[in-house]
């Protein structure tokens, strides 16, 4: 990945915005006790990276977004911000495969988005089973099961809420996605700034 | 973030690299008293190269994640330890989750020694180094911008709160906020390549040096003869 002077200012600038939608609008959302609070937070950031790859059109300038917002993070917050750096970069990473696969236009965005969104869902199973070993996934399946008989419920009630809750991604993803093409679209024609690379 | 430790003068950015990286080998490639050994070597490089790790130690959150971790394990289930009435904690699930909660606390203790010592602008200039050039230089603007965007937003939120933004037609209203703000960032950055060409400043510039550390070598080879050790266990 090589890029410009101008890209690199760019990638700089996105990655700014989307540090700083992470430590205001973030601290902000956790603070209220929100609920989805990381989803909203996830379709926000994927929102402005996907503007930044709009105008930086160059294969990994995503990615490199989503780097320098996790570098951000680190920077900002001072360590132990492993697991939320992580899904930034993940995140980032999906989303800019999409975009290589589906090409720079309103139905990739789209579908990076959503894409992108589905990994909140098994972020925290993923990165708790690096850290901690895979006897915490038994813990939780324990967990799960004792949750339901308590609750009286059934497998398919798990099931019907775990594709509720992913459907739920998908859609602010499939948002974000369509929300970053317009808005993107509309910056360009009020700027004039399409990147050439 | 750099300590002015002893320490710091003889072990590197590399020898610190090394540092994380034999913990979270031996933490991830180990299970049961592996995990321990993993722990031990955790405390010891906290010990000798960067003892700000043990800061990450005060934080309430650091503990709220042991305890997720070891609590619901007790109640794993199969050869009760001890308990009282209904109460009984498993042997096996005590096990597990003291496992769990070693492997963990390597891992935090390990990641926070490094976010410590390590500058994020060295961890930029590794990442130049290793495939992704000019990543150093986009950092460095985006720290620098960071409180601009940030006074820009505010100031772009409240103008819109005042016009009455957001009383309907919202997803609206949200999409000229982003067209507002990505419009103004981008005629800021716009300023910044235009300063940066008048200074002749060009991205193809060779990455920052790495500074080795007088033991990072050595260092680097007994911790790869550790951790071997530790995974034949």
């Amino acid at each position: 990945m090589r890029f410009g002077l101008r890209s690199l200012v760019y990638i700089g600038v996105f990655g700014a915005l989307w540090g700083g939608l992470e430590a205001t609008l973030g601290a902000a959302l956790h603070a209220l006790g929100i609920p989805f609070a990381g989803l909203l937070l996830a379709s926000a950031g994927m929102t402005i990276a996907l503007i930044g790859r709009l105008f930086v059109p160059r294969a990994g300038s995503l990615l490199a977004i989503g780097v320098v917002t996790a570098l951000l993070k680190a920077f900002s917050v001072g360590g132990l911000v492993f697991s939320p750096m992580l899904a930034i970069v993940v995140e980032s990473a999906i989303a800019e495969a999409v975009v290589l696969a589906a090409g720079i236009r309103r139905a990739g965005f789209v579908a990076a988005g959503a894409v992108a969104l589905v990994w909140p869902v098994v972020h925290p199973l993923i990165t708790q089973t690096l850290i901690a070993g895979r006897g915490v996934l038994a813990v939780y399946l324990e967990m799960v099961r004792g949750l339901m008989r308590w609750l009286g419920l059934e497998a398919g009630a798990l099931a019907a809420a775990l594709a509720v809750f992913l459907v739920l991604h998908l859609s602010a993803g499939a948002l974000a996605g369509w929300l970053a093409w317009e808005a993107g679209q509309s910056a360009a024609r009020r700027t004039g700034r399409v990147e050439s690379a | 973030m750099m300590t002015a430790s002893g320490a710091h003068a003889l072990v590197g950015i590399p020898g610190r690299f090394a540092c994380l990286a034999a913990v979270v080998l031996a933490a991830v490639g180990g299970s049961g008293r592996r995990a321990a050994w993993a722990l031990a070597l955790a405390l010891v490089l906290a010990l000798a190269c960067h003892r700000p790790a043990f800061r990450a130690l005060r934080a309430g959150y650091a503990w709220i994640m042991l305890a997720l971790l070891l609590v619901p394990a007790l109640f794993l289930g199969g050869e009760p330890a001890c308990g009282a009435g209904p109460l009984r904690l498993s042997l096996p699930g005590l096990a597990l989750g003291a496992e769990m909660s070693a492997r963990a606390l390597a891992i935090l203790l390990a990641a926070a020694g490094f976010a410590a010592t390590v500058p994020v602008v060295a961890v930029a200039g590794l990442l130049d180094r290793f495939g992704l050039p000019g990543l150093g230089f986009a950092l460095g603007i985006a720290v620098n911008m960071l409180p601009v965007l940030q006074e820009t937003t505010a100031t772009t939120w409240r103008a819109f709160r005042q016009r009455g933004g957001f009383r309907r037609r919202r997803l609206r209203s949200v999409r000229l906020i982003l067209v507002t703000l990505v419009a103004e960032a981008l005629r800021k950055a716009e300023d910044v390549v235009a300063a940066a060409h008048a200074r002749g400043f060009g991205a193809a510039r060779h990455p920052p040096a790495v500074s080795w550390g007088r033991y990072d070598a050595a260092l680097a080879a007994t911790l790869a003869a550790i951790v071997i050790a530790i995974w034949m266990l």
